[in-house]
């Protein structure tokens, strides 16, 4: 695909951040199919650099590196490789777009460590399957599914009014099973039905996508994929 | 500035972050923090916003600096983008559009000529060059937006003008800029 004049003025919007949100999504939607695209953001970006590196530097307080391994350290280090060891299972294409809307949608969430949420510091011995659902805004959400067959999803927000997101189970083989619709705020908190529960093994996806309000008339997916992720035992 | 010179040894120190080398990501955070630290201050206007800003910064560049090498960018670029996108969310968070707008530009007439010894390298200079030669009104909103302020939204509410005609406008600006530079 060749890029034309146009698409490079609309990579240098994005770069300087002179769209709103809506529209800035909508570019994020073309640079996914787009590498050539986004490398001409990277170009813009690199352009514009000077206007940072001109700046007369001043160093952060020391306060700010010990919050920064605080945060990323301070948790138990098994519990970290854990979950590094989750994050492993992110789907390559999951990575790919990430690449790119991981700094372009600054919305970056990378492998949450969040102990409440993966399980980590529960009952000693208490197996739990974890799910990083990669969206394409470049976020990743995590789903936990608990041995008590609740699931613990974060919350998506629809891309577009009017349009809910639809969780489903998507089994090695057969048909995808609803899990039901994200909260578009707050956490979600779903009772996974028995049977579905059965359907789980490590080759299990979970897959988010974009239904009409109130969910897929059909009991199958009909929209658009916003994220998927693998799903694994920790 | 981030001299290119240091570029190699900062792409290094990335790569080496990636591989959850805390040695690396601390010396990647001596090297490159008083440059951030500067961004945030300059986009966010308040210190303890661009510390907040700045630890946010740093976990995201730990965490990400696996997918950095994707980006085909340069270990610097790649850390500025994440830093200003970031600091940039927090911004119009935290403001209304315009009050953003209003902020942006009175540091983009106090403080937002970069100084000749820092532009020093080639490429920064065909950057003044160009910017200037866009005029001072288009050139101002490219400084103004780039440091986080601007959104088309915001402009046309600002000056009362249509939404078209500001993005046609800026638009322009943009792919003049490209021919001076030849993107």
């Amino acid at each position: 695909m060749s890029i034309s004049d146009s698409d490079r003025v609309d990579a240098g919007e994005y770069a300087l951040g002179l769209e709103d949100a809506a529209d800035r999504r909508r570019f994020e939607v073309a640079l996914i199919d787009d590498p050539e695209l986004a490398g001409v953001v990277w170009h813009w970006e690199e352009t514009f650099r000077p206007l940072a590196g001109a700046l007369r530097p001043r160093k952060a307080p020391a306060r700010v590196w010990r919050a920064i391994t605080a945060r990323l350290f301070g948790a138990d280090d098994a519990a970290l490789r854990k979950m590094r060891r989750a994050a492993v299972f992110w789907r390559d294409t999951a990575i790919a777009v990430m690449a790119l809307f991981g700094v372009a949608a600054a919305c970056l969430v990378a492998v949450v460590v969040r102990p409440d949420l993966a399980g980590i510091g529960g009952p000693a011995g208490a197996e739990d399957w974890i799910a990083t659902i990669v969206r394409l805004d470049g976020t990743i959400a995590l789903a936990r599914l608990s041995d008590d067959g609740r699931l613990v999803a974060e919350p998506v927000p629809p891309e577009i009014a009017q349009r809910a997101a639809e969780l489903w189970l998507v089994p090695a083989s057969g048909s995808p099973v609803s899990l039901g619709l994200l909260a578009p705020d707050g956490r979600s908190q779903i009772s996974v039905p028995a049977d579905a529960v059965r359907l789980i093994d490590s080759s299990t996806e979970f897959v988010v996508t974009s239904e009409p309000e109130g969910g897929s008339p059909s009991g199958q997916p009909t929209g658009a994929r916003l994220g998927s992720g693998a799903l694994t035992r920790i | 500035m981030i001299s290119s010179m240091d570029d190699a040894s900062i792409d290094e120190l990335l790569n080496k972050t990636a591989l959850g080398d805390r040695r690396a990501f601390d010396l990647l955070y001596q090297r490159t923090n008083a440059k951030l630290f500067a961004l945030c201050l300059r986009i966010l206007q308040d210190k303890a916003e661009a510390e907040d800003a700045m630890q946010d910064a740093y976990v995201k560049i730990w965490r990400y600096a696996e997918r950095y090498a994707a980006s085909r960018a340069k270990a610097t670029t790649w850390m500025i983008a994440i830093t200003r996108n970031h600091c940039i969310d927090r911004l119009r968070a935290r403001r209304a559009p315009l009050a953003a707008l209003e902020a942006a530009e009175m540091v983009a007439d106090t403080a937002m000529r970069p100084d000749q010894k820092a532009m020093a390298s080639a490429e920064a200079k065909r950057l003044v060059t160009c910017i200037d030669d866009l005029g001072e009104g288009d050139g101002r909103l490219i400084r103004i937006a780039y440091f986080g302020g601007v959104t088309y939204r915001a402009l046309a509410e600002r000056d009362g003008t249509p939404l078209g005609t500001i993005k046609s406008r800026m638009r322009r600006a943009l792919a003049q800029l490209r021919e001076c530079l030849s993107l």
